[in-house]
């Protein structure tokens, strides 16, 4: 048989060629995407990535309003009936587990914000004064989410920087360590951000220097460094940016939105081009519908019923006489039927479940503030982070708490805040002045996320919150008992999630769960 | 004996199949999948930051984790067969012996959630697969009576022998927003039933009793065990051929034995919603210690436990066909080509002790193989049908 040695030949030497620039030849770029190596370099790119925080920051509207309101006596978790908001009854009545998921999506999104900010200020190199500023916000954001994470799960994973993908399983890093990164963060932060007056028209909901001050007051507040947390809400106060905003019942509403009380705002909007902008708190949590008739209170009739009032924080405005933080935070049935010409009782003549016929007036659920009742998915209503009258509250406490207390001066914080609503000036001191100031904190800032932290540092949880939950009404008068509700030892700290202690073996969960 | 091969092969490919494209690479995204409000949809939209002057500002920032050290998955696979014909090629008989080890396999991961992003895939693990093959035939014919009679079956063992070991497990798929129900481990089976593992049921309160696993006292997630696989110890199968003087006959059956179904369609956030009446039949009543379910008012433990695992073997006949081929001698003069009608019964019969709609309308999806998540069954079909050829 004649071999053919030029074919076989001819096949090696071709596939030969092919061989040597295969590499090369194979490699295929994505095309239309920005490589992660090709961005963070102009000012531009890096603007855009310091609103990916802000965008972390705004996420999870909903959630954030429910795991924020509910684990506080502000709230029921309502609905259509029991179980129809299973993980906000399990919030509210302290019977949830590490696989609440509301819990682990709030954990989630506290990391996403650290994330995006240490991989802006990882990639950054401060060549110009706008990269400068972003990496003093991108500082403030990771202090304030750590701040989240230390006050309600403790000794979390503190992460500073982008992982490598065989170091994602971070331990929990000690308390003291974490405050003092918040510290770190925000003492950097502070000298290089600018005053709230001086920010552009645009950049009016960026993060200032009043900002910043006032978290770090809040962090010394919260560890009992109450010295250092006067001085620093002094310097607030005295910088003259801030002043209350006269009219209380608008406090939520957009008429006061990045107004002269607001030290930090989450920015939402009710646009129908952008649906993704808004949040859910008209439609999930207002009165619920097939109930409600809202009279002339401007509230929308087709909410689901969520989140609403307890009837212990309408009496504490009625003793205390405080009756334009009444007004504007939350109205009764009775005066839902006589004031506005609303009701709140079906055709048999029940309520809602969840509901004592209270209805939320702060963050309520405003048909004003969405593009219609047809959209009542889509709210504009801008989450108020800080605002000056807390400010205030804390700088009164602070001053209160002191070694060598200065209750003057937080007397006359403590009556500024009081003077808005036209309250009577106080003049008590000491522990009494304490008990004044946490009370005023109950009233002035209901609804506004702060009770449940304030309530753990003060250590009153136990007691406050003891039979939380043990009874829910049903709507007809009658009760739902859980005689395993109630804030207990556990509670001190919230658990981390089961996805987190099923993947990481180097995390310890929290004790009792 | 008429014909005896010894045979034995080895081969070893890569393979990207399990992989999307690009989904390696973290590139820098203006956009997300969000929630569209109005619709209940997810979608993909620009992700925006309203201004406090009216206008939205683009925010950018990385897609995914990145892995920038994914390689392509290998498989190895080692085959060792033998193949018998006896009485003149009548009686086949085929025996097999595979191992297929596949190396660095691409998977989903599920990094803490320290990590802060969405998680690109990762080379999670090492699976071995391993078992057996047997195939057996017989054809034959009596006179113009030809039929031919043949039987498969395989084992299957499948174990996950390396997982990188900075990963405990990977979390898998989720049920009701509430159970991880399965997950990736070294020394499991892949993507196995995690929950839950009861004793019985208390005859006084009627609720089940949950196994203390890691025996600290308190009943908490930390309990989850192993409690079923949606693989399969054996899959098998028949055919039937037979013609007979323009009539053909076949009949194919399928089966399964061994492999686990998780019911995962119960709603455990809703109490009052519908259950199979298996739940409620022979519940425990306090007339009525003596039953093989709990009370209606059971712990919410219950159903993420081992108690929704059920049997999911299962023989169908999947066809049963019955042909008649016209004779040349009518379709010739006519012009016509090959003429043949048929009758078909397919996926008719079903045998299974599985209490829910059908054992093979699982999920097929990577993490979630064997949850019935209320799939609609397969249907019974009759077909009728008619082939010419021109």
């Amino acid at each position: 048989m004649k071999t053919n040695i030029f074919k076989p030949l001819a096949y090696v030497s071709i596939s030969g060629l092919f061989l040597t620039s295969c590499s090369d030849f194979l490699d295929t770029e994505q095309r239309g995407v920005i490589q992660i190596d090709d961005f963070y370099h102009t000012d531009q790119e890096v603007t855009e990535a310091l609103y990916a925080i802000y965008d972390k920051v705004q996420s999870e509207a909903l959630t954030t309003f429910q795991f924020k309101n509910l684990l506080s006596d502000d709230a029921y978790a309502g609905g259509g009936g029991r179980g129809d908001n299973n993980t906000g009854e399990e919030l509210n009545e302290f019977r949830f587990g590490p696989n609440n998921s509301l819990i682990s999506t709030m954990f989630e999104k506290y990391y996403k914000i650290i994330y995006t900010s240490n991989i802006l200020m990882d990639r950054v190199e401060v060549d110009s004064e706008v990269k400068r500023l972003a990496v003093a916000e991108a500082k403030a954001f990771r202090a304030y989410a750590y701040f989240e994470l230390v006050t309600l799960w403790g000794p979390v994973p503190l992460v500073t920087r982008p992982l490598e993908s065989d170091e994602y399983a971070q331990p929990n890093a000690t308390v003291a360590e974490i405050w003092a990164r918040i510290e770190q963060d925000l003492q950097e932060a502070i000298p290089e951000l600018p005053l709230k007056s001086q920010l552009s028209a645009a950049k009016k909901g960026h993060v200032s220097k009043g900002t910043a001050q006032s978290w770090l007051g809040k962090a010394y507040l919260f560890q009992e460094k109450y010295a250092e947390a006067a001085d620093l809400f002094d310097q607030v106060i005295q910088s003259g940016e801030y002043g209350l905003y006269p009219d209380f019942a608008m406090i939520t509403r957009e008429e006061s939105e990045f107004g002269i009380e607001s030290v930090f705002e989450v920015s939402y909007a009710a646009e129908l081009s952008m649906i993704t902008e808004g949040t859910q708190i008209v439609a999930y949590c207002g009165p619920r519908t097939g109930y409600f008739k809202s009279g002339t209170t401007g509230i929308s009739e087709t909410a689901w019923g969520w989140v609403n009032p307890r009837p212990e924080l309408y009496e504490a405005f009625v003793t205390a006489g405080d009756e334009v933080r009444r007004r504007g935070t939350v109205i009764s049935e009775q005066d839902l039927m006589n004031e506005y010409g609303g009701s709140f009782r079906d055709a048999d003549g029940n309520l809602p479940y969840g509901s004592e016929g209270h209805v939320r007036m702060k963050y309520g659920a405003y048909v004003a503030e969405t593009p219609g009742e047809d959209y009542h998915t889509i709210s504009g209503t801008n989450y108020r982070l800080l605002r000056y009258a807390d400010v205030l509250l804390m700088a009164a406490e602070a001053n209160n708490r002191k070694a060598s207390p200065d209750d003057a001066k937080a007397l006359r914080y403590l009556n500024e805040v009081r003077a808005r609503v036209n309250q009577p000036a106080l003049s008590v001191t000491g522990n009494d002045l304490f008990a004044a100031i946490k009370q005023e904190r109950r009233l002035e800032l209901a609804f506004e996320w702060v009770r449940y932290q304030d309530l753990i540092r003060w250590g009153d949880a136990a007691t406050v919150l003891a039979d939380q939950g043990k009874q829910i009404p049903r709507g007809d008068g009658s009760y739902f008992e859980l005689s395993d509700a109630g804030f207990k030892e556990r509670h001190w700290l919230l658990p981390f999630p089961e996805t987190e202690v099923n993947v990481n073996p180097n995390i310890v969960q929290n004790p009792g769960w | 004996m008429s014909h005896l091969k010894i045979r034995a092969s080895w081969g070893q490919n890569g393979s990207l199949s399990n992989l999307e494209k690009y989904k390696y690479a973290s590139v820098i995204s203006s956009s997300g999948e969000v929630m569209n409000w109005l619709t209940w949809a997810y979608f993909n939209a620009p992700s925006l930051y309203p201004l406090a002057d009216g206008t939205y500002a683009t925010t950018s920032s990385p897609s995914v984790l990145g892995n920038r050290y994914l390689t392509w998955e290998t498989s190895e696979q080692f085959d060792l067969g033998v193949d018998f014909r006896f009485l003149r090629d009548r009686l086949g008989l085929t025996v097999d012996y595979y191992r297929k080890t596949t190396k660095n396999l691409i998977t989903d991961n599920t990094p803490p959630l320290e990590a802060g992003n969405d998680p690109s895939p990762i080379n999670g693990g090492n699976v071995l697969n391993k078992g057996f093959d047997f195939e057996l035939s017989w054809r034959d014919h009596i006179g113009d009576f030809k039929y031919e009679i043949s039987a498969n079956l395989s084992t299957l063992k499948n174990r996950v022998t390396w997982l990188d070991p900075t990963i405990s497990r990977l979390n898998g798929a989720g049920i009701n927003n509430s159970w991880t129900a399965t997950a990736f481990e070294k020394d499991y089976p892949v993507w196995y039933f995690r929950g839950y593992k009861t004793d019985g049921i208390d005859p006084e309160t009627g609720n089940i009793r949950i196994v203390d696993v890691n025996g600290d006292g308190v009943i908490n997630t930390s309990d989850y065990d192993y409690i079923g696989s949606a693989i399969p110890d054996i899959t098998y199968g028949a055919t039937l051929n037979m013609e007979y003087k323009g009539f053909d006959f076949t009949m194919f059956i399928q089966g399964q034995a061994g492999n686990d179904v998780l019911m995962g369609f119960i709603r455990t956030d809703r109490p009052s919603t519908n259950r199979l009446s298996l739940f409620y039949t022979d519940r425990w009543t306090p007339t009525h210690t003596n039953a093989s379910r709990p009370a209606a008012n059971v712990d919410t433990e219950y159903w993420n436990s081992d108690q929704m695992i059920f049997d999911g073997s299962y023989l169908k006949i999947k066809q049963i066909q019955l042909g008649y081929t016209l004779p040349k001698k009518v379709t010739d003069p006519l012009r016509i080509g090959r003429t043949r009608a048929y009758v078909s019964l397919d996926d008719f019969f079903t045998f299974t002790n599985y209490p829910g709609m059908d054992p093979e309308a699982a999920s097929t999806d990577n993490n979630s193989i064997g949850i019935d998540r209320g799939f609609f069954p397969i249907s019974k079909k009759v077909l009728f049908g008619l082939s010419l050829n021109f």
